[in-house]
């Protein structure tokens, strides 16, 4: 059984509830989900060979999410999610600085090696930046950096939350890209980029088809489009692609996805 | 009858080696520097020139001056790459200007009276902007998008002369190399950071008092056409050459270089009412500092100079007044945040989903 660990803030429960969808077509891979808001997982530290909720916030968040509270160096890999690793950074820089390859205008031109050093440096302030040092404190593990998703797009989303992606989506998502890949490779690990098949028609954007709806739980009024977190089949798609990423990389992991023939025999062999 | 008096007679203390120097403060030399001139914090302050000039923008900010900034580093840039690529370090994006020389074309050209010969160098398949090879350190894929770069940063350069009140100008050096036939000179040898050295298009070039004078006064008239109160400050930077390429010893091409942009410094000092020197090179090179400001390759100031020159600088145009201490760029902000009403809502979203 291949055990993967998930760290992350309030976009792991996408991925939880991707993960109910697809499990059965995993069936030698164990996920244990380790998330809770994003300033709360500000909390973690490495004790010894493992990593702890060392706040008292952290820890009963943990414990009102029934997630464990201790992370130990046992996993055969790690994905960390989100937790300020997002794009909105290299969206602001380009409002007002360009790249080599995009439209030329008033924005003040940088290369696209400073326009990467830029998105990176930023990326580094992160809390998900602080939380892979301590990670690579425990386990040299191969770990996976999953990107906050790009906002999905609709009506509400473009005009009504001052989201604007810029025009030059494709060589921006590139920039974006070799900013976080350089970041990942500093620790021995890999960026994960948004699958495909979950990009709007501004490679900036998710689909809307993929955006959650905040639930009655947290909006008395009933559910409203929420164009920041995700849907259950957002995090299947993306689950899926880390797995099968970290199978290919590494081909001692057994946590490939197996037909559905290959789940049954396992099934009647048990 | 009273004896024959000396002229010296009645001078202050400043005036004798003895009480002058021997025993003073380097960091408070008294006497040594009279502003000339106020610098408010509300003065839109340019600045440009050596390696030096950095520290003089560096403090002045510091100690909340107005520090024009006319190519502000990309948001998100940390400060170390934010040097690597030629932003913060002065008023814009024009890397360290050496020589009077360049500092004139930079501003004729921005005027649209100069056109650089060889403005492009080419190296492995990319290309640098001649005039500051060193802001795109790995280059730029295609000759066109350097002359893209160019013309926005000339703009930048206009609209800089047209807000500054004060422009500080730290002299490096007189050595620099020349295109031959139509004399543009250029701040790093070709060949050196891109290019190509052909003796038979560039020569070295050694500028005499004269030639800085001409081109200091020249580039005080072209600044005052964008702003015709523009006053000067400038400096002389301390810093030793790396290397010379006279043919005389390194110290002694040092040393003429220096005394030459500290004698035309000083002339336009007393020629020009809106013209002040503050003498930073005196401070960090002066018998009084014994060496000390130097690191041990004798070549950088160190820490403690700077500290001292600043200090004699500030004690006339912010006595009392102290450093904020604030680095040039401002970090993201990170981690540690208080819990908002959304981290709460965010907990509601994992909630909902591991209890599904």
């Amino acid at each position: 059984m291949t055990r993967i660990c998930v760290i992350g803030d309030s976009h792991v429960g996408a991925m939880a509830r991707g993960w109910k969808k697809i499990a059965q077509s995993f069936p030698d891979t164990e996920i244990v989900f380790f998330a809770a808001g994003a300033a709360t997982m500000a909390g973690l530290a490495v004790a010894g060979d493992a990593l702890v909720a060392e706040s008292e916030e952290l820890r009963q968040a943990l414990t009102r999410l029934g997630r464990p509270t201790r992370i130990g160096n046992d996993f055969h890999g790690f994905i960390l999610c989100s937790m300020g690793f997002h794009s909105k950074s290299a969206i602001w820089l380009g409002t007002t600085h360009r790249g080599e390859d995009f439209a030329a205008d008033a924005r003040a031109p940088i290369s696209n090696a400073c326009f990467a050093a830029a998105i990176a440096d930023a990326q580094k302030q992160t809390l998900l930046h602080a939380t892979l040092l301590k990670v690579r404190r425990v386990s040299a593990a191969p770990l996976l950096i999953v990107a906050t998703p790009f906002r999905s797009v609709n009506a509400e989303g473009i005009g009504g939350r001052g989201f604007d992606p810029p025009r030059d989506d494709r060589p921006l998502a590139a920039l974006y890209r070799r900013a976080c890949n350089s970041i990942a490779r500093q620790f021995d690990a890999e960026f994960l980029p948004q699958p495909d098949e979950t990009l709007g028609d501004n490679v900036m954007t998710t689909r809307c088809a993929f955006a959650s709806e905040v639930g009655p739980r947290s909006n008395p009024d009933g559910p409203r489009e929420d164009n920041v977190h995700m849907n259950a089949a957002y995090g299947a798609v993306v689950l899926e692609y880390a797995l099968e990423t970290l199978a290919a990389d590494h081909p001692g992991m057994s946590c490939a996805r197996r037909s559905s023939q290959d789940v049954a025999a396992a099934a009647l062999a048990r | 009858m009273s004896g024959r008096s000396s002229p010296y007679e009645g001078l202050p203390a400043s005036a004798f080696w003895r009480s002058g120097v021997v025993g003073q403060d380097p960091a408070a030399i008294a006497g040594l520097y009279r502003k000339k001139f106020e610098i408010a914090r509300t003065t839109q302050v340019a600045t440009a020139g050596s390696c030096f000039a950095q520290h003089i923008a560096r403090n002045l900010t510091a100690r909340g001056f107005c520090v024009l900034d006319m190519e502000p580093a990309p948001p998100g840039l940390s400060e170390e790459s934010a040097a690597r690529f030629g932003f913060g370090l002065f008023s814009a994006r024009y890397a360290n200007i050496y020589t009077a020389r360049q500092l004139r074309q930079v501003v004729e050209e921005a005027r649209g009276r100069f056109a650089v010969a060889e403005p492009i160098w080419e190296r492995d398949g990319r290309y640098f902007d001649a005039m500051r090879p060193s802001v795109e350190p790995g280059g730029l894929p295609t000759p066109d998008l350097v002359r893209d770069h160019r013309d926005y940063h000339l703009k930048r350069v206009q609209l800089l002369l047209q807000k500054a009140e004060l422009f500080v100008f730290t002299l490096g050096l007189t050595e620099t190399w020349m295109h031959t036939e139509t004399g543009t000179v250029y701040p790093t040898a070709p060949g050196t950071i891109a290019g190509r050295h052909d003796p038979g298009v560039y020569s070295f070039k050694n500028f005499t008092a004269q030639d800085v004078y001409d081109d200091l006064r020249a580039f005080f008239a072209l600044a005052r056409e964008f702003n015709p109160k523009m006053r000067f400050l400038l400096t002389v930077s301390p810093v030793p050459l790396t290397a010379t390429a006279s043919g005389e010893h390194v110290l002694s091409a040092t040393v003429y270089s220096k005394s030459v942009l500290r004698a035309v410094a000083g002339q336009l000092y007393h020629e020009d009412p809106d013209v002040d020197y503050f003498p930073s090179y005196e401070i960090i090179t002066g018998a009084l500092a014994r060496g000390a400001y130097f690191e041990d390759n004798l070549r950088s100031v160190s820490a403690d100079g700077v500290a001292a020159a600043m200090s004699n600088f500030f004690a006339e145009h912010d006595p009392g007044g102290t450093p904020k201490a604030e680095p040039a760029v401002k970090p993201q902000p990170r981690r540690a945040r208080k819990k908002t009403k959304e981290d709460i809502v965010c907990e509601d979203i994992l909630l909902e989903a591991f209890s599904e």
